[in-house]
């Protein structure tokens, strides 16, 4: 038995583009770790961060606590004029965006560099 | 046929989701689950768990959960889980529709949605317990889960 990847959540304010932040997550992102994963949520957007892109590639598994974390950050970024882009998805966790049409909500890339690109776009607005 | 049941009474309080976690998962690998699957099962008994927590007891802390698992090798899992909560009537539930646009209301229904995605099988049942059910004569909830392999 493999045993579980602790949860982790590492945020990098970046110089360029402009107010973005990257959030690096790894492990298990359910009801008893969502909100550690809220607060560097919380403390990315209190550090000025309009725009926040979120690494799932380490994230192993994802419930519906984990869910409505990124659905909260989406709405209040977006409503703040920014957004949260997400990249590099696990399968396990993209098959969880699927089951629940996340994957047609966010904007999901497939690289950092792809994100990157559009948080540039969006900085430049 | 080659069986594997096993029973946790413990308390509903978040705390406890890793050794229900653990139990759900030992009974998965003695029916044959492995990989996504396994990832399923755990998924729509943490989607449950929460349900029972959040909802059934509102987050107060100490409710009864009673956790049985039943698995036969190569066939089936079967998970219940028993609260002595508020009952819940997944008719009136909110129900998460994801053709809808995500704000708002839509934010609710996650869980039960995901349960009915994952498993094959989802039984609700309300009623005045027996003694068995330690839930001291008061009324309990019983979900039945079902996974085929």
């Amino acid at each position: 038995m493999t045993a579980a990847v602790p949860f982790d959540a590492q945020m990098e304010m970046l110089e360029s583009p402009a107010s973005t932040a990257v959030i690096r997550t790894a492990g298990r992102l359910d009801a008893s770790t969502a909100s550690r994963l809220e607060r560097v949520l919380t403390d990315a957007r209190t550090k000025g961060s309009r725009v926040i892109l979120l690494n799932l590639e380490g994230l192993e598994y994802i419930s519906s606590s984990g869910l409505r974390v990124l659905l909260s950050a989406r709405t209040q970024t977006r409503q703040a004029g920014g957004d949260v882009f997400l990249f590099a998805l696990s399968q396990p966790v993209r098959e969880v965006f699927d089951m629940v049409g996340f994957s047609a909500v966010f904007n999901i890339f497939d690289t950092m560099d792809q994100a990157l690109q559009a948080a540039s776009i969006l900085a430049g607005k | 046929m080659d069986r594997f049941e096993a029973v946790l009474r413990t308390s509903a309080h978040i705390e406890q989701l890793t050794r229900i976690r653990d139990l759900v998962c030992t009974a998965a690998r003695h029916t044959g689950f492995e990989g996504v699957h396994m990832n399923h099962v755990e998924l729509a008994v943490e989607e449950a768990c929460m349900n029972i927590i959040n909802h059934a007891y509102a987050r107060r802390e100490g409710g009864y959960l009673e956790v049985q698992v039943r698995s036969e090798r190569g066939r089936r899992l079967t998970i219940v889980l028993i609260d002595c909560g508020q009952s819940f009537d997944p008719a009136s539930a909110c129900t998460y529709d994801p053709s809808q646009p995500l704000e708002g209301s839509q934010q609710v229904g996650f869980g039960l949605y995901l349960m009915r995605c994952l498993m094959d099988e989802l039984k609700f049942e309300f009623g005045v317990t027996s003694s068995e059910e330690r839930c001291s004569g008061q009324p309990f909830n019983r979900l039945t889960m079902v996974k085929n392999l």
